[in-house]
């Protein structure tokens, strides 16, 4: 039996679905290059970002945090019910989601490799995912955490470069911990009652079998976290990934694990979990700092980028930490800039990647002679380390104010740390910008992105310039 | 009057960077000129009109209003700011080396309004967004790889530094408005930090001694690029923030000397590079740190800032910079003095241009700091001798001549210089005051020019170390870049790889592969297996009936 009070979420939930089954049964054949199913994935990622921007102006107008809650009773004995509903926050990153899987798209447009394949694990990643963000009960959520992990899996298993068994072995050797701990201790609630997200305070445990609980929760979700030591499977995986679609996947899974332990802590936690916040808050900079250190002295780009992702994930986990619920919209708000800009960085840089490799090109200076892709990826650059060009800047401002405001010592590391990730970001901006010798007169050139691409990037530039000036520019 | 400027600058910029870039290219620089000086004409009207404000709904939990108001800071800022930037658009008009000067008209533009919206801000958050919006503005107009990227670095920096010091005000004090400043200086909260946090942020934006790097890296900018970054943007930004943001100094008991210390660090290091350096172009930006070094001197020890008299002192030291792009175009183009060398008698028209501009400067520093004798003499005797020292160096050294100054029309080039002079005679009132300094300037400074005091340092110009002036850098790259560099390497290696991927990622594996291989022994047709698996059966048994029964 469903019950429901808006058409919203059952769209939202549903059309990534129905473009896996419509890309199922569409010809993959080698005249039509993959461009079919391409242009599904694009069509279904674009349908649903349009459905999105209602929903958040629907729900920006609304009153009340959760929005749209539809319940779906499944089975009577035992109960199980099915609970989904939005707020802001969910919906933010559901919209940021659907961009950086459409940027990805737009990555792999001339890449014909196993696109079908592509293509249905990347949408039925983003329906997972998109229903994960939708979860508000304990059922459902533990069903999308995983279940967004088989796509990947598979993904990563087909794409990856050449060390991908290895890679592979960590993947299931940290996510089986993850998802056994959390099944442990969704059971035991469970066995309470099927709590909604929000009431899971309520439950009643006996204090050891509280701590064992929030526990197994607190490890599950940090198991996704680019948080020492689970940040080196993550690491594995991003620095080995070629494919900018599969990259940017394999960018979002630690934002689930963020979106967890923003659901589940830090107000509903009980007191028992506190001095444990305090030593993952500590374990955290620590890994931010040796990250961002790691990533200024690597040269690999990839690891450039994956260390600039961990430390600003981390950097939302922490401000996310804070005992209080008024810097959720600006981490969502910044979120949402934040995630794009990755994407689009990602798909320039890949297409870098690619021209080096076809055209044998040295990457230092290789965007001298690429105009559009060097004003793009600057632009993506500059606004990624938090100059005023999206709602990055404003936004961090609140969550720095916030984690200065608690622990001003600690802040300063934290402060060190995306310093130092943000200024390797830019070294390579210029390493790839700088020629170290002149330029020959008939040496072979990197093509440039294609008009097209542009043109879509100018638009991602449009958007990221808007949600500066507004962040509610959907509001009208 | 003043929302009209306004809008028509932020109007006008977007269509200078639509605008094609090879058509309408003089039309269009001179209408942008015009724009200026219908700007100019709006702000020196006796009424130049009210205050633009609205609430930009910025972030949800924290609504921001912009304001612009041209009573805010007294109009001499926005002034001030207009002016300065007319003479950019009017170089960059005039220039032929620049490609495209639509687009430098229109970053020109926008510059000018992030700055006076910087100017005028009544909340930090106007205020962070102004001055990061002109930091991306100049960051474009940069042509020259290797100055963008330390431009970007040191002012990346200095923009975060600043965001957070705001942040921590934020924090603590729950408001934005930038007049609650004194409210928050009243509880005290990491006074030293924040102060010496917001001078370095300062110090960077303003190129003061060992945060120069930046400015020196410019210095292959042309010349109107080069004198437009460092007199009427980032700096200037600098001590906007300075001036707004006072009352943080105050909680602190060490900001005075720190910016006393690095005031005269600024002033000797930028007299001493001024003197050493071969190039016009490191000349021009050893002059500006000179120049801000002094400013900020005057900061500390005068009584009061005088705004408006600092205005017009930057203008001057702005087109003193100017007299010595008219030297370089005067010979072709070059830039470095040695190759430069020449006769007094054929370029007089030069010399009285130089010696105009030379005046300005001189007179308009006595003026700035009339308050303090000895702040006033010192400064006035270094700008002297750097100055004399430039002229001398082209007329009286004989030396190697390659090149030598051609007498060319410099009307146009010199057009700002004179009407400056102008305009100064013209609305001076201080003129009589100083009509005795006059006189004594211009004797001392024709000794100067004569008797060459500073002869000896033309050895320097052979002097490649000198005159690559990468000390900083070298500092930087050595106590800094590098450490961090071999720390993260070491501990890719000590905690990547050694800690997870060599122990714990191994030992894992090695306890699944030990389990697989127990089981398996366990499972095979062979006795001991068999012993195994009875034994392991009743250790299972035992710790039930512990665990179950015994308990």
């Amino acid at each position: 039996m469903i019950e429901q009070t808006n058409i919203f979420l059952p769209l939202i939930m549903s059309i990534p679905l129905l473009g896996v089954l419509f890309a199922l049964i569409s010809k993959d054949n080698a005249e039509a290059k993959g461009n079919n199913i391409l242009s599904l994935g694009m069509l279904v990622t674009l349908t649903n970002l349009l459905i999105i921007f209602f929903a958040l102006r629907a729900v920006a107008g609304g009153e009340g945090d959760i929005q749209f809650v539809s319940n779906i009773n499944w089975l009577s004995t035992p109960k199980i019910e099915f609970v989904f509903g939005a707020d802001i926050f969910s919906l933010l990153l559901i919209a940021a989601v659907h961009c950086a899987v459409l940027l990805g798209l737009i990555g792999i447009r001339n890449n014909t490799y196993r696109q079908k394949t592509l293509i249905i694990f990347a949408l039925l990643f983003l329906s997972m995912i998109t229903n994960y963000l939708l979860s508000y009960d304990l059922f459902s959520f533990y069903i999308f955490f995983e279940a967004m992990l088989l796509p990947l899996f598979m993904l990563v298993g087909i794409f990856g470069n050449i060390k991908k068994q290895d890679i592979l072995y960590r993947f299931f050797l940290y996510n089986l911990l993850g998802a056994v701990f959390l099944f442990i201790a969704l059971c035991i609630l469970f066995n309470q009652q099927n709590f909604n997200i929000q009431n899971i305070g309520n439950a009643h445990l006996i204090p050891k079998l509280q701590f064992f609980v929030w526990g197994a929760i607190f490890v599950a979700f940090l198991s996704r976290i680019p948080v020492w030591p689970f940040h080196y499977w993550i690491s594995s995986i991003n620095t080995n990934l070629s494919n900018p679609l599969v990259f940017i996947i394999a960018n979002l899974l630690p934002l689930t694990g963020v979106y967890g332990l923003i659901r589940f802590f830090p107000l509903t936690a009980p007191s028992i979990m506190t001095p444990y916040l305090v030593a993952l808050e500590i374990i955290s900079i620590i890994t931010m700092l040796v990250i961002a250190l790691i990533g200024f002295s690597n040269r690999d780009v990839r690891y450039k980028l994956f260390s600039y992702s961990s430390v600003y994930y981390i950097f939302y986990l922490l401000g996310a930490l804070l005992p209080t619920d008024t810097l959720l919209e600006n981490i969502g708000f910044s979120l949402f800039a934040w995630i794009i800009v990755v994407a689009a960085i990602e798909i320039i840089l890949s297409h870098i990647e690619k021209e080096k490799q076809c055209n044998g090109l040295m990457e230092c200076g290789i965007l001298c002679n690429i105009k559009r892709s060097s004003f793009a990826l600057s632009f993506f650059i500059l606004a990624a380390v938090g100059l005023p060009l999206s709602s990055i800047f404003l936004n961090n401002m609140l969550i720095f104010a916030g984690l200065l405001k608690f622990n001003l010592k600690m802040s300063i590391f934290i402060l060190l740390a995306i310093v130092l990730s943000s200024l390797s970001l830019l070294q390579h901006l210029f390493y790839l910008r700088y020629p170290q010798t002149e330029p020959q007169e008939n040496a072979v050139c990197a093509q440039d992105i294609s008009a097209s691409v542009f043109v879509f990037l100018m638009l991602v530039i449009i958007l990221l310039l808007a949600t500066f000036i507004n962040p509610f520019w959907y509001m009208g | 009057m003043f929302i009209n400027f306004i809008f028509l600058l932020v109007a006008v910029g977007f269509l200078s960077l639509l605008l094609p870039a090879k058509r309408m290219k003089t039309f269009w620089s001179l209408a942008v000129i015009c724009i200026m000086g219908y700007s100019i004409f709006s702000i020196l009207s006796p009424y130049p009109g009210n205050a633009i404000s609205f609430v930009w709904q910025a972030i949800p939990n924290l609504p921001v209003s912009i304001e612009l108001n041209p009573w805010q800071s007294g109009v001499y800022g926005i002034l001030g700011v207009l002016i300065l930037h007319t003479i950019a658009i009017y170089y960059n008009t005039i220039s032929q080396q620049e490609q495209n000067p639509n687009i430098i008209s229109g970053l020109l533009l926008f510059n000018c309004v992030f700055m006076i919206t910087a100017f005028c801000s009544i909340n930090y958050i106007q205020l962070l967004a102004a001055v990061g919006m002109a930091d991306v503005v100049v960051y474009g107009m940069i042509n020259d790889l290797n100055a963008k990227r330390y431009y970007i670095y040191g002012n990346f920096i200095a923009d975060f530094v600043l965001l957070n010091i705001l942040a921590i005000i934020l924090g603590q004090q729950g408001k934005v408005d930038i007049t609650h400043l004194e409210e928050y200086t009243k509880s005290w909260h990491h006074r030293d930090f924040i102060a010496i946090m917001l001078l370095a942020a300062i110090f960077i934006k303003s190129g003061l001694a060992f945060f120069h790097v930046t400015y020196q890296k410019i210095a292959s900018l042309s010349f109107n690029r080069l004198n437009f970054i460092l007199f009427a943007s980032t700096p200037l930004i600098g001590l906007i923030s300075l001036l707004l943001l006072n009352n943080i100094l105050t909680i602190s008991r060490y900001s005075e000397s720190l910016i006393k210390i690095f005031s005269c660090l600024s002033i000797v290091w930028g007299f001493s590079g001024y003197i050493s350096s071969d190039s016009l172009k490191r000349k021009a930006s050893y002059n500006a740190m000179l120049l801000w070094g002094l400013v900020y001197a005057g900061y500390v020890w005068l009584p009061n800032f005088p705004l408006n008299k600092f205005f017009v002192l930057l203008t001057s030291a702005y087109l003193f910079n100017v007299s010595l792009n008219i030297i370089s175009k005067d010979s072709g183009d070059e830039t470095y003095i040695s190759k430069i060398a020449g006769n007094i008698c054929h370029s007089k028209m030069l010399f009285l241009i130089y010696f105009a501009a030379i005046c300005l400067y001189c007179i308009n520093w006595l003026i700035f700091s009339k308050d303090n004798t000895v702040l006033s003499l010192s400064g006035l005797l270094l700008i002297m001798l750097i100055t004399s020292q430039t002229i001398s160096e082209i007329y009286l050294n004989q030396g190697s001549q390659q090149s030598s100054i051609s007498s060319g029309r410099l009307f146009f080039i010199s057009l700002p210089v004179l009407s400056f002079l102008v305009a100064f005679i013209l609305h001076n009132d201080h003129l009589t005051i100083t009509y005795a300094y006059f006189i004594g300037i211009i004797i001392t400074w024709l000794l100067l020019f004569l008797i060459f005091p500073l002869q000896c340092f033309g050895k320097a110009h052979n002097i490649s170390f000198i005159q690559a002036g990468d000390v900083t850098t070298a500092i930087y790259s050595g106590m800094i870049l590098h450490p961090i560099q071999a720390i993260g390497r070491s501990l890719r290696i000590a905690i990547d790889f050694l800690l997870v991927e060599r122990t714990i990622i191994s030992s894992i594996k090695n306890s699944i592969l030990f389990f697989i291989f127990t089981f398996k022994s366990l499972h095979n047709d062979k006795i001991w297996g068999k012993i195994l698996l009875i034994i392991f059966g009743i250790v299972l048994f035992a710790a039930t009936y512990y665990k179950g029964v015994a308990k």
